[in-house]
């Protein structure tokens, strides 16, 4: 009676570090794996946004101002956003922002502006995302913390300087090129650890049903002898 | 015992007489009237104004109207607790034909009131009641006024009849206080790197070279970088306060080594300044340094009127090699020029001459190179191009004129395309060059087959080739499909694992049963 009570309990035991050191290990790697998607999502889209912000000149947007929109000067660029774009289908869109003076950001040009004038930002519209992401910008290339929402939507942005050095300057920044990823979009792309949580599940319950099966034989071998 | 009975009777009949007596001279409830005392005015000796009928002061004191004013506008302040009412009745100078008031309800006590700019008294619990002849001169504004506060007045509707209590009500609000705003105070930022010398940018712009303070700067949140040659540039956010210096200490981290080493190049011409080419790619004028990756690297060196230089040098990695290119005087070709008789021609913008009757114009020890030849008569369309001179050679060059004429009817050689998708908004490829988006009309294609691409989101890819026919536009009506779910590819998939676990357990099993 004692060492069938003792073999039961170690049994138990030893599902429970079963299940404990799997569950452990599961949620790591689902956690790492989400993490290692949203790093690379993150890097590819800075890396998208530094490239694209190279082939932009300053001169294409000096004396850009609110009523210019359609301008054969705000259609060049508007343009030129659109081809570089069009590489990536996920990149919904693509347009400058200004650091004004007195910190405010505001629009520049808006690549969808040529189709959509109804729901594409105008120039001097104040931008709603957030800030600091877009300060950062002005230093180097950078993306969103997380996703937000505007009024336009939810998205994850890119954002990275336009450089005036065409103006021989010392590097200083002129604008800041923004690309715009879907929210939902990124968030699909960036949880697919599912199957991590679903293997490390199924192997929880063979590591335990294996336990109990194992044990049970060995009782019945010792009472057998 | 009679005697008592009697003494009592008496004295309850004395009891009974005296009660109504002590109910008229009671102490005053709450909720009755308080009538005041009026104050009354001595009779003066002098001849005063008095109205036809005047009626004579009285010793008698004067009983205020019984009935308070039982609503009050709301712009009347009126106190939290129901304050004892003091109607003090102040008769003017020149009363007749019966009494009326002028109750002046004012949100703030202590203000003074004034009929046409006479003072009458002070509000006392937010009113002041003042006795007026209906006969006597009229009033027309009331006013009341009070240190602090802005002076109030309004018209009075009418003068009152006897007995009539006409209300005006004055609302006295305090003089509007200067509020001073505080100036905004500046902040600053002091930057230091480490190492010391890095340049820093604020919000982009360049300020100088570390350390540094940038002063006079709103508070707010400032984009700070440090740069430094040879170290990988810091970048953060500092937030600046009002009147505090904020400070930025970048700690910069030497950059990591270069994935490839490099060799260099010196290249030195003579004569100086040749036009340095490497890999086909314009590098500057010599002399100057050319850093390249270890290999093989075509050099062209050209300067005008010199022959250009090629050599191909072969850059090891982390040393330095000179290339002193010795520029040889071009090496002059021939050009034989056939066009019309009399034409004027040019090279390089510069006249050579015109076309002899025999129709070949011969240009002797042109330099080799690209030039560009211009051939113009009067009559006859311009004819221009662009023509690389082979040394030491013979060039020949075919300029055929064409008369200048009415223009012709243009038969158009191009056709276009009328392309609707379902879904729209499908981006347009001709020949993988973005055209737009469905639905779209594009004009302007060569007549001929071409690859016609249209690409949506999640819908698969459509391409076919379609043909245009010069002067009509071709219509295409495409419809897409979507593309289908990708499915998550695993390299452990859950079956796999199942069969695994199947396994061992009954591998485990079947060494238990064969056991002996």
């Amino acid at each position: 009676m004692n060492c069938s009570f003792v073999n039961s309990k170690k049994l138990i035991v030893s599902s429970i570090l079963v299940i404990i050191i799997i569950g452990s290990l599961t949620l790591f790697a689902y956690n790492s794996e989400n993490t290692a998607m949203q790093n690379a999502a993150r890097m590819g889209m800075k890396s998208t946004a530094g490239v694209m912000a190279t082939q932009l000149s300053p001169v294409d947007l000096t004396g850009l101002k609110p009523g210019d929109e359609g301008s054969l000067q705000y259609n060049a660029v508007a343009q030129k956003l659109r081809t570089m774009r069009s590489m990536d289908d996920h990149i919904l869109n693509a347009y400058i922002l200004k650091v004004n003076p007195d910190q405010t950001v505001t629009f520049l040009v808006d690549d969808l502006y040529p189709d959509d004038p109804q729901g594409s930002a105008k120039i001097g519209e104040i931008s709603t995302a957030p800030k600091n992401d877009i300060l950062l910008a002005l230093s180097g290339p950078t993306v969103s913390n997380e996703p937000y929402t505007t009024k336009y939507g939810s998205f994850m942005t890119a954002y990275a300087p336009i450089d005036d050095a065409l103006q021989g300057s010392t590097g200083n920044t002129y604008a800041v090129l923004a690309i715009d990823v879907s929210a939902k979009d990124y968030q699909n792309y960036t949880s697919q650890g599912g199957i991590i949580l679903l293997t490390g599940f199924i192997s929880m319950v063979l590591a335990v049903g294996a336990i109990f099966w194992f044990g049970g034989s060995r009782r019945d071998d010792e009472k057998k002898a | 015992m009679k005697h008592k009975y009697l003494i009592l009777l008496i004295v309850l009949a004395v009891c009974a007489a005296a009660m109504p007596m002590a109910a008229a001279d009671g102490p005053v409830s709450p909720t009755d009237t308080i009538i005041v005392p009026t104050m009354v005015t001595p009779p003066t000796t002098e001849p005063t104004t008095a109205p036809t009928v005047v009626t004579p002061p009285t010793t008698e004191p004067t009983t205020v109207p019984t009935t308070v004013p039982p609503t009050v506008p709301t712009m009347v302040t009126q106190p939290t607790a129901e304050p004892t009412i003091t109607l003090v009745t102040i008769i003017p100078t020149a009363v007749g034909g019966g009494k009326g008031w002028i109750d002046t309800y004012c949100n703030v006590d202590g203000a003074t009131v004034y009929f046409d700019g006479s003072p009458q008294g002070t509000i006392s619990g937010g009113i002041l009641s003042v006795a007026v002849s209906p006969t006597g001169t009229p009033v027309s504004i009331v006013s009341a006024s009070k240190s602090g506060y802005v002076t109030g007045s309004t018209s009075l509707p009418h003068m009152p009849q006897s007995n009539e209590h006409v209300a005006v009500y004055i609302t006295l609000n305090p003089v509007p206080t200067q509020t001073t705003v505080p100036p905004v105070q500046n902040g600053a930022i002091y930057a230091q790197s480490s190492p010391a010398g890095a340049a820093i940018y604020m919000n982009g712009n360049f300020q100088g070279y570390s350390p540094i303070t940038i002063p006079n700067l709103a508070p707010g949140s400032y984009s700070m970088k440090a740069s430094l040659s040879g170290y990988t540039p810091d970048t953060r956010l500092i937030t600046v306060y009002a009147g505090q210096t904020a400070t930025y200490y970048p700690t910069l981290q030497p950059s990591p080594p270069a994935p490839r080493s490099t060799g260099t190049v010196t290249v030195t011409s003579s004569p100086d300044h040749a036009l340095i080419y490497v890999d086909g790619n314009y590098q500057g004028k010599a002399p100057m340094t050319v850093t390249l990756y270890p290999g093989s690297h075509a050099f062209r060196l050209t300067l005008p009127g010199y022959s250009d230089y090629s050599a191909t040098v072969y850059v090891n990695a982390n040393t330095n090699q000179n290339l002193n290119a010795i520029m040889t005087p071009a090496v002059y070709g021939t050009v034989s020029i056939t066009s019309l008789p009399g034409a004027s021609v040019f090279m390089d913008s510069n006249a050579q001459g015109t076309i002899p009757p025999s129709g070949v114009l011969t240009l002797y020890n042109v330099p080799n190179g690209n030039h560009i030849f211009k051939i113009t008569a009067s009559g006859y369309n311009e004819w221009m191009n662009t023509i690389y001179v082979q040394p030491n050679v013979v060039n020949p060059i075919n300029a055929p004129l064409t008369p200048v004429g009415p223009n012709p009817t243009p038969v158009p050689a191009t056709g276009g395309f009328n392309i609707v998708s379902t879904p729209t908004g499908a981006e347009v490829y001709i020949d993988n060059l973005f055209k737009g988006y469905t639905p779209a009309t594009l004009n302007g294609i060569p007549a001929g087959s071409h690859q016609v691409l249209l690409k949506y989101t999640d819908y698969v890819d459509y391409s076919t080739t379609a043909s245009v026919t010069a002067g009509q536009v071709t219509p295409l009506a495409i419809s897409m499909q979507p593309a289908p779910t990708p499915t998550q590819k695993s390299p452990l998939s859950p079956m796999s694992m199942a069969g695994a676990g199947a396994a061992v357990i009954a591998i485990g099993i079947a060494s238990r049963r064969l056991q002996p």
